[in-house]
């Protein structure tokens, strides 16, 4: 006799999630190869990469919107950087605190009779300002036109072949730049590198930079730690030598400026602006055959305040998950196409079940297996099989990230914080990735309907203000 | 059937304790890897704590008792480790006298055994310790991992070997160069830059005055601005002059860069004949060129280029006139008035007020 269909999808479900956390269980795996041969050809931790006299001249780039409260303690910490050459481009997108009142004062700006060149649309520039206190630092002024509008506008006023887009809230180190470089130097073909972000709570930052990490003593935050660890870190990283990374955070990330030109810079309909130009940067260097290559810097070199809070945490991830949904669905075509390549072939179709859809499967599955297993449907062999995969699995897999993290960069050396992110790794398992599947499915329902797209305030602790 | 479905529960249980006992492993594995690197990094911290004033006082030439090469194999590589560190910020006197303890250490033997080995951390430390050596009796040794298939491993390498004999290694070196694709400009760059224009300059002639096809002509011409403007002058003064084999764009702009460095008056008629040049990149290593040597009288030459078709010939060309010697703000005021095209004088006006705040 057949199995009835409630069999099925039992075994879909189980299926899937076997295949999800096997799938990671590869990337991770591959990451682990790629770190090893990363630690043996760099730096290790604690040690910067040295100077070698030939960095090409960087422009950052640094969207500012409403950020009166820590744009003073950012730039200040941006122009302290340790590279041999680069410029400090801050797009003030039509902020309407006092965000360009304290850029002007701080750091004695004046107007600049600057032409710019319009490769790249975006919205109307009122004023471009230069710093008489430090020669490398301007000011745009600009009609709001979001954040992918303001980085448009950066490229245009940037003066060297490569751009670093960076957040405004990024809390960098000092050799930032000269890390995340690294890949330009040893690779010419190079038109992309990414910084690792890592979450700065609980973490002592003093005039701007990151002194030492710790764990913060909320659980979101904490999980949040384990998350990007095992998703966003080593998650991506696996993908790095298949040249087929699809994301490089616009928390920081370095760009051949020609080439971003060439492909168009960053689009304006959509929430995931970052996602997006990398995929089109896949699909415009794969679809004329041209050499290229688009890496991940494993190294822990941006830092970020992540949300504390489930409303503001909950709106990051219906975004993300929207913005995800955008990239993948605008470049469908090529990816299955002849020219996808690696990162069409693999991991847009990784993503695509994974990230994408994956979200309605998962939730799909607790439902019905849990209220399967309530009404007699589903069988206890059958959900316990599927919460040995869901979660045991998961709870695996966010242990190998910590594993991962002590083998590499060891941010977190104590024994403690060791054992604390143990517990939170488990944890992790059993609510906190539940009720983030929920937000995704939210995005993904924001995505399908057509909802306008919109960033949300973040609320901060404001704990590294002026 | 029940006792098939029992039999499956408890496989299914079984695999969830399996995964239970993986992860508690793993964790395990995970403390005792954070736990062995804190306690190496802190041994390691000590040795290098207690080796340091040693090896400084070393190199002032004021030697402490208590230096000798350590006998476990892991202190040898710390030692050495540190005594790199220590040498990258050493010159003169104090860097030979760090070189000759390491030898009477001999422990230039073991940098030697870790070049045998096969992990990469051993070898790149080798490397590293043979190029603040500069030692020439390891040359042998040393040549045939230029060629090694790993591109870091080979530039370390030719690093050290240029630290040797900087003529010698750069006629090695930059046949490999045309040849690997695989080393990046920048690395390759900086190694022309350390071996210096003496020893780059000889070798790119030969290799320019060869004819090499597109690729490798295009690795070579990047490295001009590290070589000897004055000896490469008469071939880049050839190739502009050459109507037979006419030069590429790039070759062009690189001759152009070449005079540029050299800032001869003589070739102010070439450099403004270039300025009409169709290619923009030439037409910008020239008013590039012109800038470094322009003069007042220049001014009739570098107006019309702020009227280029190329935003970039239109901002050198403004930055040209701007940092004119003598070029009074009312003269720069003033040509800014009669500059008819409206993106040449907005480029005029922000060099102006960039270049005289």
């Amino acid at each position: 006799m057949s199995p009835a269909p409630t069999e099925w999808l039992q075994l879909g479900f189980i299926g899937y999630f076997i295949a999800l956390n096997a799938g990671y269980l590869g990337l991770n795996l591959l990451s682990m190869a790629s770190l090893q041969r990363y630690m043996r050809g760099h730096p290790g931790p604690g040690e910067s990469p040295a100077y070698l006299g030939i960095e090409p001249a960087v422009s950052l780039l640094v969207p500012a919107y409403n950020e009166e409260a820590t744009i003073r303690t950012s730039v200040r910490s941006m122009l302290q950087l340790q590279y041999p050459e680069f410029e400090l481009v801050v797009v003030n997108d039509g902020s309407k605190d006092g965000t360009l009142k304290a850029l002007v004062d701080e750091f004695q700006l004046v107007a600049q009779p600057q032409p710019l060149q319009l490769a790249l649309p975006h919205a109307q520039v009122r004023g471009i300002y230069r710093s008489l206190r430090h020669a490398n630092l301007r000011v745009i002024d600009k009609a709001n036109g979001g954040k992918a509008d303001a980085l448009n506008a950066g490229i245009n006023a940037a003066r060297h072949g490569l751009f670093c887009a960076v957040d405004a809230d990024s809390i960098l180190q000092r050799d930032s730049l000269l890390r995340v470089v690294q890949p330009f130097l040893e690779d010419e073909r190079t038109i992309a590198a990414g910084g690792t972000v890592r979450i700065a709570n609980g973490s002592t930052v003093r005039g701007g930079f990151l002194e030492s990490a710790g764990i913060p003593a909320g659980w979101l935050a904490r999980f949040q730690i384990v998350e990007y660890l095992r998703a966003f870190l080593f998650g991506r990283l696996g993908w790095s030598p298949m040249n087929a990374v699809l994301i490089i955070s616009g928390a920081f990330g370095l760009f051949d400026r020609a080439r971003v030109i060439a492909a168009g810079g960053y689009r304006h309909d959509t929430v995931g602006e970052d996602m997006e130009l990398v995929v089109r940067l896949h699909r415009w260097h794969r679809e004329r055959r041209r050499p290229y290559r688009i890496q991940y810097v494993p190294d822990p070199i941006c830092w970020t305040e992540a949300p504390e809070d489930a409303g503001t945490l909950g709106r990051q991830r219906s975004r993300w998950q929207r913005g995800l949904s955008e990239s993948l669905a605008q470049h469908a075509g090529w990816a299955l196409g002849p020219r996808g390549g690696a990162p069409g072939w693999l991991a847009w179709p990784f993503m695509a079940v994974f990230e994408w859809f994956g979200p309605l499967v998962e939730l799909s599955g607790y439902a019905f297996m849990l209220a399967g297993f309530a009404a007699g449907v589903v069988s206890a062999l059958a959900l316990t099989v599927f919460l040995t995969v869901a979660i045991g699995m998961g709870i695996m897999l966010s242990v190998n990230g910590l594993l991962l993290e002590a083998l590499s960069f060891r941010v977190y050396a104590r024994k403690r914080d060791s054992l604390l992110l143990f517990l939170v790794a488990i944890l992790e398992n059993l609510g906190y990735r539940q009720l983030n599947t929920l937000w995704r499915v939210r995005g993904l329902w924001q995505w399908a309907s057509r909802r306008k797209q919109q960033w949300g305030a973040m609320k901060r602790s404001g704990s590294w203000g002026q | 059937m029940p006792g098939e479905g029992d039999a499956l529960l408890h496989v299914a249980l079984y695999a969830a304790g399996a995964l239970g006992i993986l992860s508690l492993l793993l964790m395990l594995q995970v403390l005792v890897v954070t736990q062995a690197s804190t306690r190496r990094q802190r041994r390691r911290n000590t040795f290098q704590a207690r080796l340091r004033p040693l090896l400084a006082a070393e190199a002032l030439g004021i030697g402490q008792p208590g230096l000798e090469a350590p006998a476990q194999e892991r202190e040898r590589r710390w030692w050495l480790e540190t005594w790199n560190q220590m040498q990258a910020t050493m010159r003169g006197a104090s860097h030979a006298r760090l070189n000759r303890l390491l030898c009477a250490l001999a422990m230039d033997r073991h940098a030697m055994a870790l070049l045998a080995r096969r992990d990469m951390r051993s070898r790149l430390l080798a490397l590293a310790c043979f190029r603040e050596l500069g030692d020439p009796g390891y040359w042998p040794q040393l040549l045939p991992h230029l060629r090694d298939r790993n591109p870091i491993k080979s530039l370390a390498a030719a690093d050290a070997l240029v630290a040797i004999d900087p003529g010698r290694a750069m006629r090695h070196l930059l046949p490999e160069a045309m040849r690997r694709r695989d080393w990046a400009h920048g690395r390759l760059a900086w190694l022309c830059h350390r071996a210096g224009q003496a020893a780059l300059t000889p070798p790119l002639l030969e290799l320019l005055a060869s004819r090499p096809s597109e690729a490798p002509l295009a690795r070579l011409l990047a490295l001009l601005p590290y070589a000897d403007a004055r000896a490469l002058a008469p071939w880049a003064r050839r190739r502009l002059a050459d109507t037979v084999r006419m030069p590429g764009p790039a070759e062009r702009a690189g001759a152009l860069q070449v005079l540029r460095a050299l800032g001869d008056p003589g070739d102010r008629d070439r450099i403004v004949a270039a300025m009409r040049d169709p290619e923009p990149d030439v037409r910008l290593a020239a008013v590039a060129a012109l800038r470094a040597q322009a003069t007042l009288e220049d001014i009739p030459a570098i107006l019309p280029m702020l009227a280029d078709r190329s935003w970039a010939v239109r901002q050198e060309a403004a930055t040209s006139l701007a940092t004119l010697p003598r070029a009074t703000p009312a003269l720069l005021a003033s040509l800014a008035s009669e500059v008819m095209d409206r993106y040449g004088r907005e480029a005029l006006q922000r060099a102006i007020a960039e270049a005289r705040p």
